[in-house]
C-alpha cells in the first residue's frame, strides 16, 4: 500500500466507531432498552432473562413480563447453567412471584 | 492541536447528548444511588467514586458527569502517547479511537460503573508522571497523586504498581543513582500510605466475594479458563466494535473454545515479546491490557465475568498498541538501496 494511503487507513475505523457507539449509547437508555438488548444477544442466560422480566414487569408489561419470569425458569434448568445461577434465579423467581401475588391481589 | 482537541469534545458531546438528556438509571445504578445516602469517609473504600454519586443526584446529572470524566481520560492517553514519543498523527487518533470507542459505552453511560473510569484517571495521572524524568519531583507527586485517585476510584488501579515500573522501562530514562533510591522510597511510602486509607479489611474482602453464596464454590482452573474466554470475547469487540452486551452468555461457550481462549492470549504475550526491540511501544499497549486484565484472574465472584466497563482500563493498552503499530508502519521511510 503506498505510504501516502496508510495514513488515511483509520479514517473508516473512526468511522466504524463512531457509528457503532451511536448504535449502542441507546440502549443504556432505560431497563427496557438495556434488557431488551441484552436478551437479544444472550437469549439462553437466566439471569438476563430475569432483569428483562423485572423491566417489563416495572415498565407495566404485566403479561409479557410474567412471560419472561416463566422463560427464565425454563432457561435456569438448561444444563449448560451453573449451578449458583440457578439458585438465584428460583430464589429470585419466588421472590417476584410473590411480590407479583401481592399487587394483583 | 487546540480546534483539534474542541472538536473531539464536540464529537463525544453530540453523541451522548440524548444520553445525558433522557437516559435513566439502569441495573445497579438504584443500588449505588441508594448508597449515597450513607456518608463519605474520608480514605474509606472507592471514597471519590461515592462521592460522586453524591454530587450527582439526578439521572442527567450522573451520565454529564460520567462523559466528562471520559474526556478527561480521552486528553489524558493523548498526554501519555505525546510523552511517550508518538506522532502527532499518532497522539490525535490515540484520542480518537479512545473517545469514540464502543467498547467504552459502558464504562460511560453507565453510571455504576463511574469508578472504571475515575481509577483510570488516576493510573494516567501516575503513567504520564513516570514517562519522562520521574525521580524529580512533581512526576513523582504526579504518580503518587495518580495512585491515590485510582485507588479512591477503584481498587482495579492496583494496576498501575506493574504499569508504572513497565512506562519507565519503555521510556528508558535512567536516573542519577541517589535520585533513584528517593525516587523509590517516596514512590513505596505513597503507595503504602494509600493502600493503607483504602482499608486492608476491605482488600481481603474482595477474595472472598463468593464466600456465602449457595451453589457457588472457587475453583481456580475452571475460573481462570472462563475469565480466559471473557478475555478474548472482549478482544474480538475491540477490534470488531460490534457484539457488546450488558451481559454476554460465557456459560455457553464450550470448554474447547475456553481452552483457545487461554492460547489466544498466550499469543498476545508471545507477539508483546517478539516485537519489543523492533516496536517497544506495540509491546508496552499490549503489556499494558495484560497486567490491566491479572485482577480479574485473581478475584473470584460468584457470576462475575470480566465485564466491558472492566474492560476500560485494558482498552487503552490495546488502543496504544494499536495506533503505535498504525504510526510505524504508516510514517516509515522508504529507503533507497545504492
Amino acid at each position: 500500500m503506498p505510504l501516502r494511503w496508510r495514513r488515511w487507513l483509520p479514517v473508516p475505523i473512526v468511522g466504524w466507531c463512531v457509528w457503532q457507539t451511536a448504535q449502542q449509547i441507546p440502549a443504556w437508555r432505560s431497563e427496557l432498552t438495556l434488557w431488551s438488548h441484552a436478551a437479544r444477544m444472550a437469549p439462553f442466560k437466566p439471569r438476563v432473562a430475569l432483569n428483562y422480566a423485572g423491566a417489563l414487569l416495572g415498565d407495566g408489561q404485566m403479561r409479557a413480563g410474567m412471560r419472561q419470569l416463566a422463560r427464565a425458569q425454563a432457561v435456569a434448568d438448561l444444563p449448560h447453567v451453573p449451578a449458583v445461577d440457578r439458585h438465584l434465579t428460583r430464589r429470585t423467581i419466588a421472590v417476584n412471584l410473590r411480590r407479583f401475588r401481592e399487587v394483583t391481589r | 492541536m487546540t480546534w483539534w482537541a474542541c472538536g473531539l469534545g464536540l464529537l463525544v458531546t453530540g453523541l451522548y447528548a440524548g444520553h445525558v438528556r433522557s437516559g435513566g438509571f439502569v441495573y445497579e445504578d438504584a443500588r449505588w444511588q441508594a448508597a449515597r445516602a450513607a456518608p463519605v469517609v474520608l480514605g474509606s473504600r472507592r471514597m471519590l467514586t461515592r462521592a460522586s454519586w453524591a454530587l450527582t443526584p439526578t439521572a442527567r446529572a450522573a451520565h454529564g458527569l460520567s462523559v466528562a470524566l471520559h474526556l478527561i481520560v480521552v486528553g489524558l492517553l493523548g498526554v501519555l502517547a505525546w510523552r511517550l514519543g508518538y506522532s502527532p498523527d499518532g497522539v490525535r487518533l490515540v484520542a480518537l479511537v479512545a473517545a469514540v470507542h464502543p467498547l467504552t459505552v459502558e464504562a460511560v453511560a453507565y453510571a455504576a460503573a463511574r469508578g472504571e473510569v475515575i481509577a483510570a484517571i488516576g493510573i494516567l495521572l501516575a503513567v504520564i508522571g513516570a514517562a519522562g524524568r520521574w525521580w524529580r519531583p512533581w512526576p513523582l507527586a504526579g504518580m503518587v497523586a495518580g495512585a491515590g485517585i485510582g485507588w479512591l476510584g477503584k481498587e482495579s488501579a492496583v494496576v498501575l504498581l506493574a504499569l508504572v515500573p513497565l512506562t519507565i522501562w519503555v521510556t528508558g530514562r535512567r536516573p542519577p543513582a541517589v535520585a533513584w533510591g528517593y525516587g523509590v522510597v517516596l514512590l513505596w511510602l505513597g503507595l503504602v500510605g494509600a493502600w493503607t486509607m483504602t482499608g486492608l479489611d476491605s482488600w481481603r474482602g474482595l477474595l472472598t466475594l463468593g464466600a456465602g453464596v449457595p451453589g457457588w464454590s472457587s475453583d481456580v482452573p475452571a475460573w481462570v479458563l472462563l475469565q480466559a474466554a471473557a478475555t478474548s470475547r472482549l478482544l474480538g469487540v475491540a477490534v470488531s466494535g460490534v457484539g457488546m452486551t450488558v451481559d454476554p452468555d460465557l456459560d455457553l461457550m464450550p470448554w474447547g473454545f475456553r481452552v483457545f481462549a487461554l492460547v489466544v492470549l498466550a499469543g498476545v504475550a508471545e507477539v508483546a515479546w517478539r516485537v519489543h526491540r523492533t516496536r517497544p511501544l506495540v509491546t508496552y499497549g499490549l503489556t499494558w491490557t495484560l497486567l490491566s486484565l491479572v485482577p480479574r484472574f485473581i478475584v473470584q465472584t460468584p457470576r462475575g465475568y470480566l465485564n466491558e466497563h472492566q474492560f476500560y482500563v485494558p482498552l487503552l493498552g490495546l488502543m496504544l498498541a494499536g495506533v503505535a503499530w498504525w504510526d510505524g508502519w504508516a510514517h516509515q521511510e522508504t529507503t533507497c538501496r545504492v
